[in-house]
């Protein structure tokens, strides 16, 4: 397609999807809030726990409408819906002996587009509100430093904790002094036993919990906005990063049943797994859980062993892909998706590597060695799971996808131009770039000295959702499916589809969707049949977020398990903007570059509105099982670090990066011989 | 892939801070000994002194709109990190004392209450101890003491007051200076520091 061309589809489809997604809204039947304590109705729940239904299987013939609307009887999900799945409040320990003063409250308001001062006396608003938001506080000691603060009299009978209180009441020298002692305390693990002791701290924990969950209660608009109840379950043995956020399908009157579990029960995953089958048994509620930072995990994300050291089992891998639908691929701690050691052929591994790649979350435990690599990655997890599903019989490293903030000062900013960092000493500041938040010394075992600086973080991301409606059932249900993407911030729209049929025609169609669903899969599906001689096909779509940057191209990453039984990966362009042609090396040329740095600009001059097309894998060879995710790349933009050097007429340092290509990874589509 | 930390001279530049620190009467462990504690130490003196964190932001939004001086130490993006706090310690330590001088050159008669100052960016705590019509200054210690007035601030207001260009009472309307303690030294400090502070 010509640049002309290209641009005249763009002009007319642009208004129109734009038109569609609003009337789509508009017509959307907003239900009723619930009463305070009431159970959100489970729709489909009994019926249909997943939504299975709006999945066509692939193969099968496109239902024929017998009505003159084309749109009648049509049950896929039009809308893609952005949130957060990863926020912190000042319920968080860390957040909260970190100066975070914003509660739930506040971070909805926040979400849902208004107006708030930050713990560091900002006014902030976001550019966009949310369609939804995860507060994902972490369990270990929920509220539990506001209550020490406050001077809940059950803390007094420890005499650390009354000394604290007492001091902080006294104000001036000992207020500064008790503040230390505690923020030390809740850094280093060293709280006073009895914070831990379920039989003091429960009741506690539980009425910040119950309270937790009426303001979630309280803000969740279904239809309009969507206030999921979740929290943060912090396993990170040695410092390395096992974390997972728990997402509830379900309302206040579940959810109170019970009380989170916590890495104080047990740092093992799989325990956790027995504690969600349990909270579904007792409460007939649903849960899944979305682990992050596999960046930080010096390998153990996808470990081929269990968590205590024992081999993994069909049995196992079909618990851990039940529990855990989706990974978290981006957020302000880093990318995830793979390294430039382990896919040395992705030229495209550049955004938030560096600072992350020197070890695990609190740099103990010595340094990410390229031996670490394959079972660190969300991209070679992948092809650890294929490798363990030809031996297993079960993938159980089979997730979908998001991005999300993980944020702990109660502001969800992932945008470039309105970036207030991941914690409160990361809010605007002419020195906020050059803040060290992590630093290693030299050790002979752990090897040189590592620092992560404010500028290593990223305004990113969001977890983008192809729901039927902004509901938490809708929301839950699409997550469950792994009809997700994640972005770094972006917000552009992406379809990708997996089947035997699609044709060339199929990527120019106004009903690409419809196509889309008729013929075969969404992201996060499986194609489970390889007719003789096919090949299976991809039909993708992205458009350019209305109000970012043109788009530079769109790949599929693949992965396969080779007649040896070892997986390759390979990143293949399918469409891009421009005339450009792929060199003698097969690389396609780069986009351009309209970034003015000293001006934190860039235009719309280059790249394309939106790009689709339908791809046949070249290279499929029945036998062997495979994956396939889309990555939609956009034109280079200004990033966080070159407003901030604008804004406060600073200068940074020469390795601070500036600009960067901001994109959007789907969920894969598994391919599988069986 | 390269490590990207950027590291310049850095044995002759920790040896300075080391013999800049050595100066100090009672070094405390601020964010110029320790740059990774400073986010765990704001959060500190958020709990101790409500709000004291809304000292920084309008510090420099005093200083974009013009009220404040900027860090002459930000427009050096090539110095490593170290050598950036090496001149900013030098830098708060020269302040800091034209402070002192300024505020112990006022005449007061009354007894006035002892200070304890600490700069946000770096949470770098100094006392002005008074020994009635005197002050005796202790730069970089530990924290306050029992009875002192904490002003909470930052390097950029300290260089306004000391050099006669902002007054303790615009520095307290514009909020990049905070009083916390006693109401009543409080008072005491506000009305000694807003009347006279200004020569």
């Amino acid at each position: 397609m010509s640049t002309t061309n290209r641009l005249n589809v763009a002009l007319v489809a642009l208004p129109a999807a734009v038109a569609i997604a609003l009337t789509a809204f508009a017509q959307a039947p907003r239900p009723p809030a619930p009463a305070e304590g009431a159970e959100v109705p489970a729709k489909g729940a009994l019926e249909d726990p997943y939504g299975e239904a709006n999945r066509a299987k692939g193969g099968e013939a496109a239902p024929k409408s017998k009505s003159y609307s084309p749109y009648a009887g049509r049950k896929y999900p039009t809308r893609v819906y952005f949130g957060d799945t990863h926020h912190h409040t000042s319920n968080s320990g860390d957040a909260f002996a970190g100066g975070n003063r914003l509660g739930l409250v506040e971070a909805y308001r926040l979400a849902r587009g208004e107006e708030v001062v930050t713990s560091s006396g900002i006014a902030a608003k976001m550019g966009r509100p949310l369609d939804f938001l995860v507060v994902s506080d972490h369990a270990e000691g929920l509220g539990l430093m506001q209550q020490v603060y406050e001077g809940n009299p059950t803390f007094m009978a420890d005499e650390t904790a009354a000394r604290w209180s007492k001091m902080m009441k006294a104000g001036g020298a000992e207020a500064a002094k008790a503040a230390g002692e505690i923020v030390s305390a809740q850094a280093n693990n060293k709280l006073p036993p009895m914070f831990k002791d379920p039989k003091v701290v429960g009741s506690i924990m539980k009425s910040v919990w119950e309270k937790y969950t009426a303001t979630a209660e309280k803000y969740n608009e279904p239809g309009k906005f969507t206030a999921m109840i979740g929290y943060e379950w912090t396993s990170v043995p040695k410092g390395n990063n096992l974390h997972r956020n728990i997402l509830f399908r379900d309302g206040k009157a579940r959810a109170d049943q019970i009380f989170p579990f916590s890495s104080w029960n047990s740092e093992d995953p799989e325990k956790l797994w027995a504690w969600m089958e349990g909270y579904e048994k007792k409460t007939g509620g649903k849960l899944l859980a979305i682990p992050h930072n596999a960046n930080l995990s010096n390998g153990r994300m996808f470990e081929l062993s269990t968590f205590t050291g024992g081999p993994l089992t069909k049995d196992y891998a079909e618990r851990r892909s039940r529990w855990e639908p989706l990974q978290e691929i981006i957020q302000t701690k880093g990318t995830s998706e793979s390294h430039p050691l382990v896919s040395p052929a992705d030229e495209f591994l550049d955004m938030g590597i560096a600072g992350w790649e020197y070890g695990n979350l609190t740099l103990e435990d010595g340094p990410l060695t390229k031996q670490m690599m394959p079972t660190t990655y969300l991209r070679t997890g992948l092809m650890r799971g294929l490798e363990q599903e030809a031996k297993l019989g079960a993938n159980p490293f089979k997730f979908g996808i998001v991005g999300s903030s993980d944020i702990h000062n109660s502001l969800s900013f992932m945008e470039e131009d309105n970036y207030f960092g991941k914690m409160v000493i990361q809010e605007p500041s002419p020195d906020r770039w050059e803040h060290i938040s992590k630093e290693s010394s030299w050790d002979p075992k752990l090897g040189p000295a590592r620092t992560r600086y404010t500028w290593h973080y990223n305004a990113a991301g969001w977890a983008a959702v192809w729901a039927t409606e902004n509901t938490r059932e809708a929301l839950w249900d699409a997550m469950m499916r792994k009809e997700v993407y994640g972005t770094s911030g972006t917000r552009m729209i992406v379809r990708f589809f997996g089947g035997w049929e699609y044709t060339a025609g199929d990527a120019k169609s106004r009903y690409l969707a419809e196509a889309g669903y008729a013929k075969g899969v969404p992201m996060g599906g499986d194609l489970a049949k390889a007719p003789a001689n096919k090949a299976p096909t991809f039909l993708v779509a992205a458009l350019k977020d209305p109000v970012g940057a043109n788009l530079d191209r769109v790949q599929i990453v693949k992965g396969w398990v080779d007649a040896s039984g070892k997986a390759q990966e390979k990143v293949y362009d399918i469409v891009w903007s421009g005339n450009r042609k792929p060199g003698a090396n097969g690389k396609l040329p780069p986009v351009g570059d309209t970034v003015d740095v000293a001006k934190a600009t860039w235009t719309n001059t280059i790249g394309a509105t939106e790009l689709a097309a339908v791809w046949k894998d070249p290279d499929f060879k029945p036998s062997q099982r495979a994956f396939y995710y889309a990555r939609v790349i956009e034109i280079p933009t200004p990033r966080w670090t070159a407003y901030d050097q604008l804004r406060f007429g600073v200068k940074m340092s020469k390795d601070v990066p500036m600009k960067h290509q901001e994109r959007a990874w789907t969920s894969p589509i598994w391919y599988s011989p069986s | 892939v390269s490590v990207s930390t950027h590291r310049p001279n850095r044995w002759a530049s920790f040896a300075f801070s080391i013999a800049l620190c050595a100066l100090a009467p009672a070094a405390g462990a601020c964010g110029f000994d320790d740059p990774s504690s400073i986010g765990m130490q704001r959060g500190m003196l958020n709990l101790a002194y409500p709000e004291a964190l809304h000292v920084g932001t309008a510090v420099w939004q005093a200083q974009l709109a013009g009220r404040l001086p900027r860090d002459p130490v930000a427009q050096f993006g090539d110095l490593s990190p170290e050598q950036r706090g090496t001149l900013r310690l030098a830098r708060a330590r020269l302040l800091l004392g034209r402070f002192a001088a300024r505020l112990a050159d006022d005449g007061a008669a009354a007894p006035r209450p002892s200070l304890a100052v600490v700069l946000l960016g770096p949470v770098m705590w100094s006392r002005l101890e008074s020994g009635g019509r005197t002050l005796n200054p202790a730069l970089h210690v530990a924290g306050p003491e029992a009875g002192d007035v904490v002003v909470v601030t930052d390097i950029a207001a300290i260089e306004a007051i000391a050099g006669g260009a902002l007054s303790f009472g615009e520095a307290l309307d514009l909020g990049v200076v905070r009083l916390y303690g006693r109401p009543a030294d409080v008072a005491a400090t506000r009305h000694w520091l807003t009347g006279r502070a200004r020569g």
